[in-house]
């Protein structure tokens, strides 16, 4: 079976004013499969993802130079709209940030201002119950979603971004400020989606890295250090500075 | 100050047993070979003792690498040496064995008949020590290439191993009423091959150890 | 042995404890000078209040042209017929205003309290000839018995000039038949003007600047620099520029001096005030919540209308509110654009001549007659009254809408 590409970068340079954050960045991404951007603080992976959906360009000051493919199309080119970017590349944050409404509108939302006509109680329904959280709050559907717990609502982040049926999501360190207990069903949670979805995680967690991605790219000071597939990278890494890292030698 | 100077100080520990182990098992060799040339009882006695406390060490070493595996999450380079010095521990704890055969076998080797071959039983069982001792030195000292060599010196092994059966069984032929004795000194015969392959699968995964690749070291 | 490490350990224990005494210490003398402050604070504020007061409740002595015990014998004027105080009224009053009256409403279909408040404002016709104050009322009795009884002829009454007459009534030359209702009619017209246009205009400021200008373009920066500034210039100045501008300038559509001309004056006034407190709202309101919109795809418009207008809402609300109450107690920029000194109709349009309730307390105090203070005190309650609902409904709205947003 032959995996095609997701996402792809080519060259990347980023510049936040005039500091350059990530330097000759080439990546992929394949279809269907979860990439780990590890890295220690301050090297560029989380800038990285957020060139993914062009997120970036709500900071000012930020300039981006060089190709970042989305199902073969440059997303950084004068006609690439970056409202239909993040419509169809979803993102999920740190911290659980849901909309201050109900755990309904939260996932209604999403979908209703991006054009959905359809059923839009089954649409709740079925992005709740493909993120393990229908069961938790199909009593507690108008009740506001900030009264959630830590996990549910990060859950509840994932099925309003998977609601408007994005074929990419990206998660920027989505588990760490969560208990192990959450962390281990958002990590299920990841597995599974990633048979619909193609996944691009940033982790600080090296093992969870390790547990839930099928590849791997390591950054350091915006540089890769070297990318490739999970297993091989956490048994047997080509470049010294990588194994350092991942051994936690340096941090 | 390195980082996880906790993980660092537990693999020094663990190597300080591999090294620890390794070398009770030639001291138990060295004395096997001394009580049978020298037909001293008491040594072999201490040898049969002795190899108690190279299975205890074999339990705490094995012990060790498992908490660590379960409280550090070493990878790569980390876990591979963790993993091989379970490996060694079990190979080396096996050669332990090996010095009890000797000694088990002592009456027959100062048998008048079979007497002539001890001088040859004597240097098979140094080329073992030797390999014993410079491939323990070789893991902490993750040198494959010292493992590879160490390897090679099998070879000596078995070609003396082949020349030693031929003569035994000649002897045996030769001396039809002697058949016990000379099987126990066929048996000794195989035991010291078999601790050159034990050290040659011992450097295998020292080699592993270090390059994260299986390698045949045993010849056929 | 073991006395060293106990005595190390008690010796600690006294460090920390004399520590933690002086560093309490110290915070109870702050704790004492805030309560201080807090005391000083309240105890002008009930001064003040008392000082209100004190004017708007006491003795006054009335003389009437008629008593009204020689018309009706219970004193009453409610307890005579329609048709006697109909009769009454047409003895002794002129035909013309007779006829007034009855241009207004015919005097038939009038209700009796209605005919007895005319007997009663035109035959009895009460003057006040001497108010006290409320203190003056309670502790310098003698004095007040005194002078009632120096002036024959006269009914000494403990008065609230505060009344729901005073309420209705509008202005009028002889204190005790003045009335703030006019006036009242006034800022209420004025709030609303004033809502109308610098609300959605001070909103929409806030957001253009908040959200869309560049920070790094130097026209936006200027802009920028003009609001704070305009935020502390005199409200007087404001009243130049309404004169200049809406009264004259714009004399053809705002008709000169109305509550137009007025209203769009105090619009400019709180403006940057609005302004400045919205952006603040917007600014407050979290990052995350934006990205989150723009993670599922919105545009900015969405986010800004659906996310952070809500969440930042509450905010501007208390601060338009608190504005617009200070708007209406500006006295001096409306003097400037032309509050009418006297004016008894009410405004019944956006064209109308006009006074506010802040002139009005300005002019009766300027009157030479001594009961115009009173009423200038019962006036200035009624101001406070509503400054204090407005700013309690904008704490009360705000608290709501908080309440439903977050948890």
């Amino acid at each position: 079976m032959e995996a095609t590409l997701a996402m792809q970068t080519k060259n990347l340079d980023f510049y936040y004013g005039t500091f350059q954050a990530l330097h000759d960045v080439s990546l992929n991404f394949m279809r269907s499969h979860v990439t780990a951007l590890i890295g220690p603080s301050g090297c560029g992976k989380s800038t990285l993802l957020r060139c993914l959906n062009r997120m970036n360009d709500l900071i000012p000051e930020t300039r981006a130079d060089g190709e970042v493919y989305f199902n073969d199309q440059n997303i950084y080119t004068e006609d690439v709209d970056p409202v239909e970017v993040r419509r169809r590349v979803g993102m999920v944050f740190q911290k659980p940030n849901p909309f201050p409404k109900s755990v309904y509108e939260n996932i209604a939302w999403g979908a209703r201002i991006n054009g959905f006509r359809g059923d839009m109680d089954e649409l709740v329904e079925t992005s709740l119950k493909k993120c393990a959280l229908w069961d938790e709050v199909k009593d507690k559907l108008k009740q506001n979603a900030l009264e959630l717990s830590g996990g549910q609502q990060q859950r509840l982040c994932i099925a309003r971004a998977i609601a408007v049926e994005p074929d990419v999501i990206l998660m920027d360190e989505p588990t760490s400020a969560l208990d192990p207990i959450s962390t281990a069903k958002i990590e299920d949670l990841i597995t599974e989606l990633k048979q619909r979805y193609t996944i691009i995680i940033v982790t600080h967690n090296m093992q969870q890295a390790g547990r839930v991605s099928d590849q791997t790219a390591f950054f350091l000071n915006g540089w890769i250090i070297e990318a490739g597939d999970t297993k091989d990278i956490f048994f047997n890494p080509r470049e010294e500075r990588t194994e350092a890292y991942i051994s936690g030698r340096f941090g | 100050m390195e980082t996880r100077q906790h993980f660092s100080n537990e693999l020094h520990i663990m190597y300080q047993d591999v090294l620890q182990m390794g070398t009770l098992v030639e001291e138990a060799l060295r004395k096997a070979l001394t009580a049978v040339t020298n037909q001293d009882y008491d040594l072999a006695e201490q040898v049969k003792q002795n190899d108690h406390q190279i299975d205890t060490l074999q339990f705490a070493l094995d012990k060790r690498c498992t908490e660590i595996i379960a409280t550090e999450q070493p990878v790569a380079t980390d876990l591979r040496e963790i993993l091989v010095a379970m490996k060694i521990s079990s190979d080396l704890e096996r050669i332990g064995d090996h010095a009890r055969h000797v000694v088990r076998v002592m009456d027959q080797l100062t048998d008048s008949v079979f007497r002539e071959t001890l001088p040859r039983f004597a240097e098979m069982t140094e080329k073992g020590i030797s390999m014993v001792h410079d491939s323990i030195t070789s893991y902490v000292n993750h040198d494959p290439d010292q493992a590879r060599e160490v390897a090679r010196r099998d070879d000596d092994i078995d070609d003396m191993h082949r020349a030693l059966y031929k003569e035994l069984l000649a002897m045996i032929a030769a001396n039809p009423d002697r058949v016990e004795t000379g099987t126990a000194l066929v048996f000794l015969n195989r035991f010291l091959e078999r601790l050159g392959d034990h050290v040659t699968n011992m450097c295998e995964w020292i080699v592993y150890a270090k390059t994260g690749e299986h390698v045949e070291l045993n010849k056929a | 042995m073991n006395s060293a490490p106990e005595e190390h350990i008690t010796h600690r224990h006294e460090e920390i404890m004399a520590n933690i005494q002086q560093r309490r210490i110290r915070g109870k003398v702050w704790q004492a000078l805030f309560y201080l402050a807090t005391t000083i604070a309240v105890l002008a504020l009930v001064i003040l209040i008392l000082n209100i007061f004190n004017s708007v409740f006491g003795y006054v002595l009335i003389e009437n042209d008629v008593e009204p015990e020689t018309l009706v014998a219970s004193g009453n004027l409610e307890d005579m017929e329609n048709r006697e105080l109909i009769a009454l009224l047409e003895e002794n009053l002129s035909t013309g205003l007779i006829r007034r009256f009855n241009s207004e409403g015919p005097l038939e279909e009038r209700s009796t309290e209605d005919l007895a408040r005319l007997v009663q404002q035109r035959i009895i016709n009460p003057t006040i000839i001497e108010s006290w104050s409320l203190w003056e009322s309670i502790f310098e009795q003698d004095e007040i018995r005194t002078t009632r009884s120096e002036n024959s002829g006269t009914v000494l009454q403990f008065r609230s000039w505060l009344t729901i007459d005073f309420l209705r009534s509008p202005q009028n030359p002889r204190p005790q038949l003045a009335g703030i209702r006019t006036a009242f009619l006034g800022s209420l017209w004025m709030i609303l003007i004033v809502m109308v246009i610098s609300f959605p205009i001070g909103v929409a400021s806030a957001i253009y600047l908040e959200e869309y200008a560049r920070a790094d373009k130097w026209y936006n920066r200027i802009i920028e620099v003009n609001i704070y500034n305009l935020a502390g210039v005199p409200s007087i100045i404001f009243g130049l520029l309404g004169l200049a501008i809406f009264v004259r300038l714009l004399g053809g559509i705002t008709q000169g001096r109305t509550i137009v001309s007025a209203g769009m004056t105090l619009s400019l006034l709180i403006l940057p005030i609005i302004i400045i407190n919205s952006r603040e709202a917007i600014k407050a309101v979290p990052a995350s919540l934006r990205e989150s919109s723009y993670g599922v795809g919105a545009t900015k418009w969405q986010t800004i209308w659906h996310h952070i207008l809500p969440a930042s809402f509450d905010r501007i609300l208390t601060g338009t509110i608190l504005a617009i109450s200070r708007a209406v107690g500006e006295t001096a920029p409306l003097v400037v654009v032309g509050a009418s000194t006297f004016i008894t109709v009410d405004p019944d349009s956006i064209f109308s001549k006009f006074t506010t309730l802040p002139i009005q307390i300005y002019q009766w105090s300027a009157r030479p007659q001594e009961q115009f203070r009173n009423v200038a005190g019962a006036a200035i309650i009624v101001l406070l009254v509503l400054m204090l609902s407005m700013n309690a409904a904008a704490i009360i709205t705000r608290n709501r809408i908080a309440k439903n947003r977050r948890v």
